[in-house]
């Protein structure tokens, strides 16, 4: 596998905010995550991408605390997690994959619940969770039940606990998960709000265009391993002359009964369906998409459209591993 | 202080969140409140305690109260010829009987009661009945405790509430059951905390394991305490005379019985995995206790083994510590035996539990 680090300090003076080094966890034989490096500084929003089962989670839990780490360290703020592990986690705030929230309560009680065990009370506690819930746009449904919110809302208010003793490092793993285009689009705003008011962001997600569209510098994971990291222009660059295409995809009003397995089997490329569109990865460059269209329109996909997409990190991806971000 | 602060948040936010479910409302307190005044009132309607055959050949006043007294214990008496007696004796269907011979009363008012006792080859010296038997006698020669007697060293109660008695002591055998059955399956909720992320969201705020496993068992504590104070204030305003042995040994039965059962629910926690081994647990394991706790019914128609293997049973204890604050005067000194063991399952059952429960902290 090839490893591709094209890391640049930005330090600015600053020390990091996160430093994991070498950092390493493993379940009997299998290794989750092996001697992973790498080092987020103050306001950044960093993002550590990789298909499911990477071994980005780990990775979080490990910066979190929750888990400890067979080798290596993670230092939070100057706290090695190793010798001052609650006072690392007083400077985290942690916002898991899962909905990690009592659904029989209300948000607010949700909110409050957590806060006090963050070690806020009174009217700190109130201004806290009252900020949190306007930043996610909870407001108006802090009296509501979680378990009658929308998966999105959720989502919403998943974050705002995690935002409670204002953390200086949020770790956000995959926030966007299964929810509908307006609750992702809330997400990604607060998540650049916060960046823009200093907070610094750990934001992990196999969409790669979130982490495109959040973060100045981020890192590749496979198999427990960063493939890549470094500014995103950079590791972007890795990618070679490989592009994206993109077709509309409409299976409904026609465009053939396979879906995006058989056809990646059918012309052995990569092959995903994204909002109603085929993304198609050429491994060689643009000179690849006549010959793929012809294949399309002969599996009776009707090819009324189309798009060729710079490199990105999807590409980047496929030219380091082989594989699509989202195998 | 934090500390405090955070265990008591944990512990009030689980019982609040429990209480919003409606089934848990269902199977917490209004199961328990119907077995309390409906099953057991129909329960207690179908008899009282057995074993002790009694000969009067006095017929005196004396001689009635015994019977009474021994009643109130509480036994079911049933009088009996002495041949009769003798007859059954011989037979081994009864293991003794008491003859109270035609100088009874006489003895009494002369402070020296005069008791015949009976016994087949299945008897066992100084057992329940007999010393009962010698208390009650004592008392009435005396009005106070017989210190040259080897039995109890209080008189027993006042006989008002003794009619009452076993419908009091189906009660608390149901409630000990529930208490058991109902805190097992809360005990579980810290494996949901754990699935959900909530656990691990609470440990990565900064809480200490050991904090969120107090909160919780001071959760299931509540819980209990709840279920006690609906079930002994329903029966109570129906008119059950929980408070005849006096407030304190109520108290101590309760608590005691509370601190076996959230220890027990927690060490059940602490060696299953899944929601179907709890579910297997908590309703097997309750169930069983109370029957062979004597919750169903008195230990004094199973055989003899089964009665020995009882004494392994919390709701025995539990029955038991109310049984002896009633029968003897409350609170702690009859109860004592019953309060430590109960203290002791509960303790033990917390070491088990947090031991295993340590694998959630990941």
């Amino acid at each position: 596998m090839t490893q591709a680090t094209v890391e640049r300090t930005e330090t600015g003076g600053e020390p990091p905010v996160l430093a994991v080094r070498d950092l390493v966890k493993r379940y009997g034989h299998d290794t989750a995550v092996d001697r992973v490096s790498f080092t987020i500084y103050p306001g950044e929003t960093f993002g550590l991408l990789g298909p499911n089962g990477a071994g980005k989670t780990t990775t979080l839990a490990l910066i979190a605390g929750l888990l400890r780490p067979d080798g290596g360290d993670v230092i939070v703020c100057g706290h090695s997690l190793r010798t001052a592990r609650r006072l690392a986690q007083r400077h985290l705030g942690v916002v898991p994959q899962d909905i990690a929230l009592y659904p029989e309560l209300t948000a607010v009680q949700n909110m409050n619940y957590f806060a006090t065990l963050r070690g806020l009370f009174g009217a700190e506690r109130r201004r806290q969770v009252e900020e949190a819930l306007e930043l996610v746009g909870l407001t108006e449904h802090a009296g509501q039940r979680v378990e009658r919110f929308s998966g999105g809302m959720k989502r919403r208010l998943n974050i705002a606990v995690g935002l409670l003793g204002r953390p200086r490092l949020l770790l956000l793993d995959e926030p966007t998960v299964g929810i509908d285009p307006q609750s992702r689009r809330h997400i990604l705003d607060a998540v650049r709000s916060l960046a823009a008011a200093g907070t610094t962001v750990l934001y992990t997600s196999h969409y790669m265009e979130e982490v495109e569209y959040l973060c100045r510098r981020v890192a590749i994971m496979d198999h427990g391993r960063i493939i890549a990291q470094g500014p995103l222009d950079e590791v972007r660059a890795l990618a070679g002359e490989a592009v994206v295409l993109r077709v509309p995809w409409r299976p409904a009003l026609g465009d053939g009964d396979m879906d995006a397995s058989q056809l990646r089997n059918v012309l052995q490329l990569p092959v995903e369906t994204v909002d109603s569109e085929l993304r198609i990865v050429l491994p060689t460059g643009a000179g690849q998409a006549p010959e793929v269209l012809n294949a399309l329109v002969r599996l009776g996909i009707s090819v009324d459209g189309l798009r060729i997409e710079a490199p990105n990190l999807e590409t980047v991806f496929l030219a380091l591993t082989g594989r699509a971000l989202r195998d | 202080m934090n500390a405090l602060k955070r265990v008591w948040t944990i512990a009030a936010t689980a019982l609040w969140r429990g209480y919003r479910r409606p089934v848990n409302v269902l199977v917490g307190i209004g199961l328990p409140l119907f077995f309390g005044v409906v099953v057991s009132s129909l329960f207690a309607g179908s008899g009282n305690e057995t074993r002790a055959v009694v000969v009067d050949l006095d017929g005196g006043p004396a001689a009635q109260a015994f019977v009474k007294g021994l009643e109130a214990t509480p036994m079911q008496v049933s009088r009996s010829t002495r041949a009769e007696a003798e007859e059954q004796l011989a037979a081994a269907r009864i293991p003794l009987a008491l003859v109270l011979p035609e100088d009874f009363s006489a003895s009494v008012a002369a402070g020296h009661p005069h008791l015949e006792l009976l016994h087949g080859p299945t008897y066992e010296p100084g057992g329940l009945v007999e010393r009962r038997a010698r208390a009650l006698a004592a008392s009435l020669a005396t009005g106070r405790p017989a210190p040259e007697l080897p039995v109890r060293t209080v008189p027993p109660r006042d006989m008002a509430d003794a009619d009452r008695y076993p419908y009091l002591r189906i009660v608390f055998g149901f409630y000990a059951m529930f208490a058991l059955s109902t805190l097992m399956h809360q005990a579980y909720e810290l494996h949901e905390e754990r699935e959900n992320g909530t656990l691990a969201r609470m440990l990565a705020l900064g809480v200490p394991f050991a904090e969120v496993v107090a909160g919780r068992a001071l959760a299931l504590w509540l819980e209990g305490a709840v279920q006690g104070a609906v079930m002994i204030g329903a029966t109570a305003a129906l008119g059950a005379p929980w408070l005849g042995a006096g407030l304190p040994a109520l108290a101590l039965s309760v608590l005691a019985t509370l601190v076996c059962a959230s220890g027990l629910a927690l060490a059940v926690a602490g060696v299953t995995r899944t929601a179907a081994q709890v579910n297997n647990v908590a309703v097997l394991g309750s169930t069983a206790a109370a029957m062979l706790g004597g919750a169903f019914w008195p230990l004094d128609v199973v055989p003899e083994y089964v009665q020995k293997v009882g004494h392994l049973s919390p709701v025995y204890w539990a029955m038991d510590s109310l049984r002896e604050a009633f029968a003897f005067g409350g609170p702690i000194v009859g109860q004592a035996q019953a309060l430590a063991v109960l203290v002791l399952m509960g303790v033990l059952g917390a070491a088990v539990g947090v031991t295993g429960l340590r694998r959630l902290a990941g």
